[in-house]
């Protein structure tokens, strides 16, 4: 009877110590949306349109995200110069999430992702020289191809039930491309690749509506 | 909804929306090169008297009588190479340079500007002349 209370204490010890040791990756459902932004964008500018969606993997802690859209923009302004851009983009990373606790799985997260694009570009023209000569001129770059990485932090909050609103800021750095017929002006997924700063890096911000499918 | 998660959403981006803002426009320093005239005992400034300056590509012209000790001169935006005749008081001289073009458009109220990288000189007829590109712009100083 003695061994048998032993052996049942022993169990109950272990039990315990299993359900304390905390999951590092504790799956709890995935969540997907779309960036309004670029959606606001695209109807307000009838010359630009910029689709992009996104999804997660919520592991509690951490959080897995896929992103990717398409960009297309023409700007006018002749005689100075015409400018057209079409192409795609997609972030790759990870999240860490402050508030995994949370009951309603709001995030505050802050994270990593690597960024690739592949985009062409038209470019016309016009230069005048130190002698007073105007020519104009035309260059284009075939199938572009950028990285970059960035720095996020993003808030969601639940707005009703399973449906969440928010937004990431991202700090990009890195940006780096081949040398074609001219700098790309625009870079999908990055945006203008001249900044304030002039230091390869640039700001950005996205606001997401999303649907968070739960586990179970 | 969790409204106080919803103030601090807002706040946030609104603060993050006002980093955006365009760059300047920028005329970098590398569409023209100095060119100074030293004397070639003790590599003091010289004042030499122009005939011409003749820009080969540009088909221009400049400086016609003047006496300088340096002027700037512009590379063409147009080629890949600029040619200058230079005919002063002590004889005429040929110098080319080759460089690449890159148009860039720094913001949408701007121009596209020309960047010339890779510069080098192709060709010389100086006696003596030592040319400076790591500089922006870039230095030519002839000796006489």
């Amino acid at each position: 009877m003695a061994q048998q209370q032993s052996d049942s204490t022993s169990e109950v010890i272990e039990d315990t110590l299993k359900q304390k040791k905390p999951k590092i990756f504790d799956f709890k459902g995935v969540r997907t949306g779309v960036d309004i932004a670029g959606i606001g964008r695209s109807l307000i500018n009838p010359h630009l349109t910029l689709y992009q969606g996104r999804i997660e993997s919520d592991f509690g802690k951490y959080i897995a995200v896929f992103e990717m859209g398409t960009y297309s923009n023409s700007i006018d302004s002749l005689p100075k110069f015409n400018y057209n851009i079409t192409g795609r983009f997609m972030r790759i990373g990870a999240d860490a999430n402050f508030i995994h606790k949370s009951e309603d799985r709001s995030v505050f997260t802050v994270g990593l992702r690597y960024g690739r694009s592949s985009h062409t570009d038209y470019l016309t023209y016009a230069l005048e020289t130190d002698f007073g000569l105007i020519e104009n001129l035309e260059a284009q770059n075939l199938k572009q191809k950028s990285g970059w990485v960035e720095f996020v932090f993003g808030l969601q909050a639940e707005l009703v039930s399973n449906i969440y609103m928010g937004f990431s800021a991202r700090y990009k750095f890195g940006l780096h491309y081949k040398d074609q017929q001219f700098v790309p002006f625009e870079i999908p997924g990055y945006g203008r690749s001249e900044t304030v700063a002039d230091n390869n890096s640039a700001w950005g911000i996205n606001y997401y509506i999303t649907y968070y499918f739960r586990k179970g | 909804m969790n409204f106080r998660a919803f103030s601090l959403l807002f706040f946030s981006a609104v603060l993050f929306s006002a980093c955006m803002e365009e760059p300047q426009c920028i005329e970098p320093d590398t569409h023209y090169f100095n060119l100074s005239f030293k004397k070639i005992v003790d590599g003091s400034s010289l004042s030499v008297k122009i005939d011409s300056i003749y820009h080969v590509e540009q088909m221009q012209s400049f400086n016609k009588g003047d006496s300088i000790s340096s002027i700037q001169l512009p590379f063409s935006p147009l080629h890949n190479l600029s040619t200058f005749v230079l005919t002063t008081e002590f004889k005429k001289d040929t110098v080319s340079f080759s460089y690449d073009l890159i148009p860039k458009l720094y913001a949408t109220s701007c121009d596209v500007t020309m960047l010339f990288t890779n510069t080098n000189y192709e060709t010389n007829t100086f006696d003596s002349v030592n040319f400076d590109f790591f500089q922006l712009p870039p230095n030519v100083q002839v000796y006489y």
